[in-house]
């Protein structure tokens, strides 16, 4: 049976839950109708605790929760407080403005521990529960690394978007801030080093600076956990030894610019990325919505059987594509344009999950 | 006692089906806000930052019609806006097209 989705988009959350009989996906009356989902994941530990980034611009940030399969939700803490230290970051035009929360980007319930959940935020910072959202500690050594006085925000705002945990090992943690770059923990978060060697950008004068990078979206290889992929503002890289050195797989994609990265284990274990045309023209090129898997030569193969091939025009955001790390071929993204999609065969082939839904901000595998 | 009436949303969010009535111990914009985030715990944050207790700058408070957005949250409302079966209308901007 087809995993449960979770679906944030800008104007509520849906869950997507496979029906038997008729075999396809039917999808839940909108909940939180009217909010932005940044975020909308469950835990990996017990699939019935659910959290969910709702916001908007009149009421701020509120965090919800279900412990019954999203079912009932209830509100627990929305108080994330900077926990002192470097009080200013960059601003776009160079001036120092002062660490202010906006938003929840990303939630990470623990894959080790049910009680623990870790939230990515804007301005960046990694905050903690360690009681199931009720209260939030900032692991401030992130924020107040000698670095962070010269991150600035990309174009959607300064955040700390993506969480990868270790799956091997729990002290182990991966963050990536827009636009800082990545940072990997030893140490449960205790301490942290930048992770861009190797890493390069037209707009940054400094080819080996250690942080200002545009990084979009990590991903962890199941079979070998010091591999790992990255989507960046403009390439696509791997990593061989957890961060320390990437090298660019690029190659020949029709655009290397893009948001989403993921991890498919058919035919071979690989990255899938969907090509964006540019940073001003946030759509995939030629009109055509491809997914594209590396092959073992190096190339890149259009996997995009069932999805439209002219005159598309919406994007895949950062956080709008998830892959069930129990199957490794279970393949779902959602579209600014409000489709959602799957695959069943690690991208050979595509079905439409929903469409016509408010634009898609995170897509989330129940379970996975 | 007092009647405080709250954006749709809101009312939504925190399962309030109509309007709210407070037995009310308020003398001061702080004060309303401390009271009904008490009585609904899940309104904490949304009216006013958490953090800062600032009020959120898409929402104006008004009490008998007149504009207390800007009153100090601490300072002693005047005793015509807060008497018995006064209204308090927190109001949200119209804006997001």
């Amino acid at each position: 049976m087809a995993p449960k989705l979770l679906i944030g988009t800008k104007k509520g959350g849906f869950i997507a839950t496979w029906d038997q009989g008729d075999n396809r996906y039917s999808l839940s009356d909108p909940l939180f109708a009217g909010w932005e989902i940044y975020h909308f994941k469950a835990s990996r530990v017990d699939p019935n605790l659910i959290y969910a980034s709702q916001s908007n611009l009149w009421f701020g940030q509120t965090v919800l929760r279900s412990t019954d399969g999203g079912a009932n939700f209830e509100s627990v803490s929305n108080e994330f407080t900077y926990d002192g230290g470097n009080q200013t970051h960059l601003f776009y035009d160079g001036s120092e403005v002062p660490w202010t929360f906006k938003r929840v980007w990303a939630f990470q319930p623990s894959i080790f521990e049910r009680d623990v959940v870790f939230a990515g935020v804007e301005d960046a910072a990694l905050f903690i529960s360690r009681d199931l959202g009720e209260s939030w500690s900032e692991l401030d050594s992130l924020r107040n690394h000698g670095t962070s006085k010269s991150w600035q925000p990309g174009a959607g705002g300064m955040a700390l978007h993506t969480i990868v945990q270790d799956p091997l090992d729990s002290d182990r943690l991966y963050v990536a801030i827009s636009a800082a770059g990545a940072f990997r923990s030893d140490d449960a978060g205790a301490s942290w080093t930048p992770i861009n060697k190797g890493l390069r950008a037209d707009y940054l004068p400094d080819e080996d600076v250690e942080v200002g990078h545009c990084v979009h979206r990590i991903a962890i290889s199941g079979s070998n956990t010091s591999r790992l992929f990255m989507q960046k503002h403009w390439d696509v890289l791997v990593s061989d030894n957890s961060g320390d050195q990437w090298r660019e797989i690029s190659n020949d994609l029709p655009s290397d610019f893009g948001f989403v990265i993921g991890v498919v284990n058919q035919p071979h274990e690989t990255p899938i990325v969907i090509p964006i045309k540019s940073d001003y023209e946030h759509f995939p090129p030629d009109g055509k919505l491809r997914v594209f898997r590396l092959e073992t030569d190096g190339s890149w193969k259009s996997i995009s059987n069932g999805l439209p091939q002219s005159d598309f025009y919406g994007n895949v955001l950062r956080g709008a594509m998830a892959i069930d790390g129990r199957s490794g071929k279970d393949v779902f993204f959602g579209t600014t344009t409000g489709e959602v999609f799957a695959s069943f065969d690690a991208g050979e082939s595509w079905s439409e999950v929903a469409h016509s839904l408010p634009s898609v901000l995170s897509v989330e595998v129940v379970g996975s | 006692m007092a009647i405080v009436k709250l954006p749709q949303q809101l009312m939504k969010h925190a399962n309030i089906s109509s309007e709210v009535v407070i037995e009310f111990a308020a003398t001061s914009i702080g004060d309303i806000f401390d009271q009904l985030e008490r009585e609904y715990p899940s309104l904490r944050g949304t009216l006013r930052d958490p953090t800062t207790k600032r009020r959120r700058a898409y929402i104006r408070i008004f009490a008998q019609q007149q504009d207390i957005s800007d009153v100090d949250p601490a300072t002693r409302l005047a005793s015509e806006l807060i008497s018995s079966n006064a209204t308090i209308h927190f109001v949200t901007a119209i804006s997001g097209g």
